[in-house]
């Protein structure tokens, strides 16, 4: 006679967290969470809210070495590069900005926009499990600033000693070494990991100004699990990181560039479209040459970032069920150089969490409170040496409380998760964020997800709006309302054995987006200043995907998938980049005993160039005077790579990204001119690094 | 072309077999096995993960009972072969007297309709000869435990009359 099964409560209270991402927890007999990805593919988790899971080892299949390349390339996700110069990236979720983006550490939201701006390409991979991502407001109970969703690391707890070296060398100068250790001892784990990747700066169409920044990044981190202190098990970890990038004038010698402040060192006949006159531009008004004479300074920007951050939780059995307790810490330091203007800032974020979760009879409970703290002090000056110290300073505090209900109903076949929270932000009031979740189990293979909420989020500077450039006298703030997401999404997804596939639909509306100008000018002195308003009118963004895995035999799998979206908005500076109506994704997974190999191919379509970057307002120009294209082509992009397991220990791989070795500088530059002939260097709707080759050995004890 | 492949990969009942029997069609690695087309015995499913530490401890266990003849073993992990290798040895070596299967990349279909919607690991079911579910658990089992449900489940479910199911494997 079967024995009872777990009723969907005991098994929601092992897997519902306040936050809905909370790492795996092992009971007393089970281990929860086998839903997450098994193989190389992304999969629905098997969670009310809808949420992609990443394995390490889908993460390692893909060549990836940050988490802004572990992410790109899947439908609605993608990583959005915002400057040909720095290089600053950011994760995008259905196509929303992305500073709406939250990016949490083990359910802990310890990134604010001054981290994620260069910080995402410093997070580290070591020690991970997976990477858990919720698309929609309100996805995080805790982090209702994630407007357009979360993006969870979930750190792995090592079950015995382990000792990992990888190391891989690639084009452009690239090397990583990746470090891992792990030793276990009776109620407990320690784990040790470092980082060190560097790539120098790549200049695709040989002006002389580069469109990929060369870095030198360091990452270092301590971790530990402690099964039982008292009652609690503790999980916590100690991340450093220390970069430095630079792009603009090639190469990585930081100071010489910095002084160098004369001159032409650059060709501006290079490229595509390029200037007659290798000496500058075509003046759009006039026709006649722009010369070039800022020396490397004027297009460089160099960006040293150093990063602490500390995260630890606890959990303990209360009554029938848990008590949570977390701690976040984080101090950021930005020094950069902007082309002569300088920046220096400096952060620091707080964030606290108690909450309990406990069966109600058939209901399961959760409440709890958290507090943020978030403050910024900058320091600098604009391109002509004039200080501009703490124009975009804030302090934010954030106390809320949260409340959240599982039930199921119709014997598990349907579960419901409605939660709402309450922020007083110390700025901008009380907000409230409700959020329903409906998981309605068809039967074995088909599911059908429901989301609706909203969410909310503090714009914090002109800084984040423009990662620190502050060629400006003042801020002017105009903005009083924080920025409100709607959003609502369905998924409907089959699993069998060898078929599966999601299909979703997403409709988020944004009111109150942030806008930055930044040529305005103080009436009174005509000193340049910078606006921060909000917009008028709501911004939409709708859109689907679909995604079909199948298993042609026991060796090869394929994917194939594809989104649609939808934009609208009326305000220029809303949506900033440009972003394609369709994708469409093909991939091939093969697995054979020692051997697996993966190839993928990304078509990105057309992109109307001239609605997003607001052609009719500031029409924009190529170095030779002639206006930019209207409309991006659509594009490929192929990457591959290869592994083969030597033995039980040793590994090798190889790899090659963007195999056909399409640029976006072959077809258009990054660089371009607005009708007074000012520069500026976000044309930005491709790919800014041709084909990458890597090959490296990995070494597992 | 997305129903044609729906409809190849729905697992087809043997001959004979009861309205309730459990199919799958899995891989090991080389080919697709086919529950149905297996010879019918009471049958062990054993779900489990290399990094799930209950999993590891039962699999020992499991194969001392495949080793014992009466029934059949079948674990199924849920992550990829190259994994496997990660295993610790005395797992990989219990898992050279089983059959080893491995779950789709989206697990959730076979886990639910063997009794496991919310795909908590490990979990076991033993099957009687018609593939109908006997008994189960959701979490680690002891011996007690997995032989007084593989003693109960063979004594159930027996064809009789129906004719024999196909001995091969599909290739």
């Amino acid at each position: 006679m079967p024995r009872a099964r777990l009723t969907p409560i005991a098994l929601a209270l092992a897997l519902s967290w306040p936050n809905a991402h909370a790492a795996d927890r092992e009971l007393s007999e089970v281990t929860v969470g086998s839903g997450r990805s098994v193989g190389s593919k992304p999969m629905l988790r098997d969670e009310i809210i809808t949420t992609e899971s990443f394995s390490a080892r889908d993460i390692e299949k893909s060549g990836a070495t940050t988490l802004t390349e572990a992410i790109d390339k899947r439908p609605g996700l993608s990583v959005q590069t915002e400057c040909s110069i720095c290089n600053v990236r950011n994760i995008v979720l259905n196509n929303l900005p992305g500073r709406y983006t939250t990016l949490l550490i083990d359910g802990i939201p310890i990134f604010s926009s001054v981290s994620t701006a260069y910080g995402l390409d410093s997070v580290s991979l070591g020690g991970l499990e997976r990477i858990d991502i919720s698309r929609g407001a309100g996805t995080s109970l805790v982090a209702p600033e994630a407007l357009a969703g979360s993006v969870n690391i979930v750190t792995r707890r090592p079950l015995e000693n382990e000792l990992m070296i990888n190391q891989q060398f690639g084009s452009h100068g690239h090397a990583n070494t990746e470090l891992f250790g792990a030793r276990t001892f009776d109620g407990g784990a320690l784990t040790a990991n470092f980082n060190h990747n560097r790539h120098d700066t790549v200049d695709d169409d040989h002006n002389k100004v580069s469109e990929y920044s060369g870095y030198k990044r360091s990452i270092g981190g301590i971790g530990y699990f402690i099964d039982d202190l008292g009652g609690f098990k503790l999980k916590g970890r100690l991340d450093i990181v220390d970069e430095k990038r630079m792009g603009g004038a090639m190469g990585s010698n930081y100071n010489r560039v910095k002084t160098d402040g004369t001159g032409n060192p650059f060709d501006w006949s290079r490229g595509k479209h390029a200037s007659p006159d290798p000496s500058g531009w075509i003046d759009p008004s006039s026709g006649t040459v722009i010369p070039y004479d800022d020396g490397r300074a004027g297009m460089s920007e160099i960006i040293f970032t150093d990063r602490k951050q500390f995260i630890t939780s606890a959990t303990h059995k209360l009554g029938e069920g848990n008590l949570r307790l977390a701690v976040g810490y984080a101090h950021h330091k930005q020094d950069s150089f902007y082309e002569k203007a300088l920046y220096k800032a400096e952060q620091t974020q707080y964030y606290f969490e108690a909450s309990t979760q406990q069966p109600v009879g058939a209901t399961l409970v959760t409440a709890g409170t958290n507090y943020r703290y978030e403050d910024l002090e900058s320091t600098g000056t604009d391109a002509s040496g004039t200080p501009n110290d703490g124009i975009d300073n804030y302090k934010y505090r954030t106390p809320g409380v949260f409340l959240q209900a599982y039930h199921a109903f119709l014997d598990g076949a349907v579960e419901v998760n409605a939660s709402v929270r309450y922020d007083n932000h110390n700025v901008f009031g009380g907000i409230t964020s409700p959020r329903l979740n409906v998981l309605w189990t068809h039967n074995h293979e088909y599911s059908s997800r429901f989301g609706a909420g909203r969410g909310f989020r503090a714009p914090t500077s002109f800084f984040e709006q423009d990662h620190g450039i502050l060629d400006t006298s003042r801020i002017v703030r105009q903005i009083d309302k924080a920025e409100v997401s709607d959003n609502v999404s369905y998924t409907l997804s089959y699993a069998s054995d060898r078929l599966a596939w999601a299909g979703s639909l997403n409709y988020n509306r944004i009111k109150n987006m942030a806008l930055l100008d930044s040529g305005a000018t103080d009436p009174d002195t005509g000193d340049a200043i910078t606006l921060f308003t909000a917009a008028r009118r709501p911004v939409t963004v709708a859109g689907g995907d679909i995604t079909i895995t199948y298993k042609l035999t026991p060796q090869w799998e394929t994917t194939v998938a594809a989104e649609r979206f939808n934009y609208r908005f009326s305000e220029p500076g809303t949506l900033a980049f440009a972003r394609p109506e369709t994708r469409v994704y093909l991939r091939l997974d093969y697995d054979n005993g020692p051997w697996t190999g993966m190839v993928r191919a990304t078509w990105t379509g057309p992109m109307d160039l001239a609605k997003f970057y607001d052609y009719a307002n500031n029409p924009r120009y190529n170095m030779d005077g002639t206006p930019k294209r209207n409309t991006s082509p659509a594009y490929w992009i192929t990457d591959l790579r290869g592994e083969y397991r030597i033995d039980r220990q040793w590994s090798a791989f190889l790899g090659i990204d963007n195999v056909f070795d399409f640029n976006q500088a072959d077809k258009e530059s990054m660089l371009w001119i607005d009708g007074s002939g000012a520069l500026d260097v976000t044309q930005i709707w491709g790919p800014n690094r041709g084909r990458f080759v890597y090959a490296g050995v990995k070494f597992a004890l | 072309m997305l129903i044609a492949l729906w409809a190849s990969s729905m697992p087809a009942h043997g001959a004979g077999a009861s309205p309730t029997a459990l199919d799958f069609e899995l891989s090991d690695g080389q080919r697709f096995v086919r529950l149905a087309e297996l010879p019918p015995q009471p049958t062990v499913v054993n779900f489990w993960r290399y990094d799930c530490p209950p999993c590891l401890r039962e699999m020992p266990l499991l194969a001392t009972h495949a080793a014992h003849g009466q029934v059949r073993v079948i674990t199924v992990a849920l992550h990829r072969p190259a994994e496997t290798a990660m295993a610790p040895s005395g797992v990989r070596q219990a898992l050279s007297s089983v059959m080893t299967l491995y779950a789709p990349s989206t697990p959730q279909g076979v886990l639910a309709r063997f009794g496991n919607p919310h795909g908590a690991l490990p979990h076991t079911v033993v099957l009687a000869a018609d593939r109908s579910l006997c008994a189960q658990h959701t979490g680690e089992i002891d011996s007690a435990w997995l032989a007084h449900a593989t003693q109960n489940c063979s004594a159930h479910g027996t064809p009789t009359s129906a004719p024999a199911a196909r001995q091969q494997i599909n290739p």
